[in-house]
């Protein structure tokens, strides 16, 4: 039986240099084959789907929000509604401070933290 | 955090004592300003939760992005005394801890948790509209 280097998966009398040059371009075109592309399609879809809904169309209806992860509830809550809040209130203080007129006076009173007395607390939270 | 709430509610400047002379006047004008809002959002807040029982005090407020406060005061017939509760929400990754007298009470869920986010809501709603003159859909 003739012996024939084709049989073999690697050219054992090939150069290593050229045949660690031929395993680096297999390795190339593996990665950069059709099977990638088809992945990353995947993933994209999945944000197309219609299941998965983006923070902001959760807005209308927080019935929805409250089974959300607990993730998305600090992310809408801390960024689209306190983050907005605080804008708000911040730029209205400082236009408020620009001016002349002195603060309006305000009755309600906070309590000071610690102060209050827990014996005869019946109040559910 | 502490030091920002304690500065809200006992109505003192944390200005930095190296600022200019204007700059502090500015500084201080806009924390009452501050103050001021809050306040008002908070009487908006307190109608938020149902009928307010007779001789209790309510507020409900934004503190920043990620703190809401509840507080509420009254004078307890029985023991002739001033009672009040301070619960501190703070919105987490892992969810929503409730702190209450500053004592943590775990993470709100189920009907709180739904009650907690539709008051939100509503307060987000009314305060942009009724205070700042804003259109909540602007978020």
């Amino acid at each position: 039986m003739a012996y024939s280097d084709e049989a073999l998966p690697l050219n054992l009398n090939q150069d290593p240099d050229a045949a660690v040059q031929e395993i680096i371009a297999g390795t190339e075109a593996l990665y950069s084959s059709s099977p990638v592309e088809h992945a990353s399609a995947e993933v994209a879809s999945l944000f197309d789907a219609p299941e998965v809904k983006p923070v902001q169309s959760l807005k209308p209806d927080f019935s929805t929000l409250a089974e959300a992860s607990p993730a998305v509830i600090n992310l809408f809550v801390t960024e689209q509604v306190g983050e907005h809040l605080a804008q708000i209130r911040q730029n209205d203080a400082d236009m408020k401070a620009g001016s002349t007129h002195a603060p309006a006076t305000v009755s309600i009173q906070f309590p000071v933290l610690g102060a209050h007395n827990h014996q005869g607390y019946k109040h559910a939270a | 955090m502490l030091h920002k709430l304690l500065s809200v509610i006992t109505g003192k400047s944390g200005a930095s004592g190296t600022s200019p002379a204007n700059t502090q006047m500015g500084s201080h004008r806009r924390a009452l300003h501050e103050r001021d809002l809050i306040r008002r959002e908070a009487r908006i807040g307190a109608t938020l939760f149902g009928p307010i029982p007779a001789g209790h005090n309510r507020e409900f407020f934004c503190f920043d992005k990620s703190t809401w406060i509840w507080s509420e005061q009254w004078y307890d017939e029985a023991s002739k005394t001033h009672q009040s509760m301070n619960v501190r929400y703070e919105f987490q990754p892992r969810g929503v801890l409730k702190i209450v007298d500053n004592i943590p009470r775990g993470y709100v869920e189920g009907t709180e948790l739904a009650y907690l986010l539709e008051a939100i809501y509503n307060y987000h709603q009314r305060v942009t509209t009724e205070i700042y003159g804003l259109q909540p859909a602007a978020a």
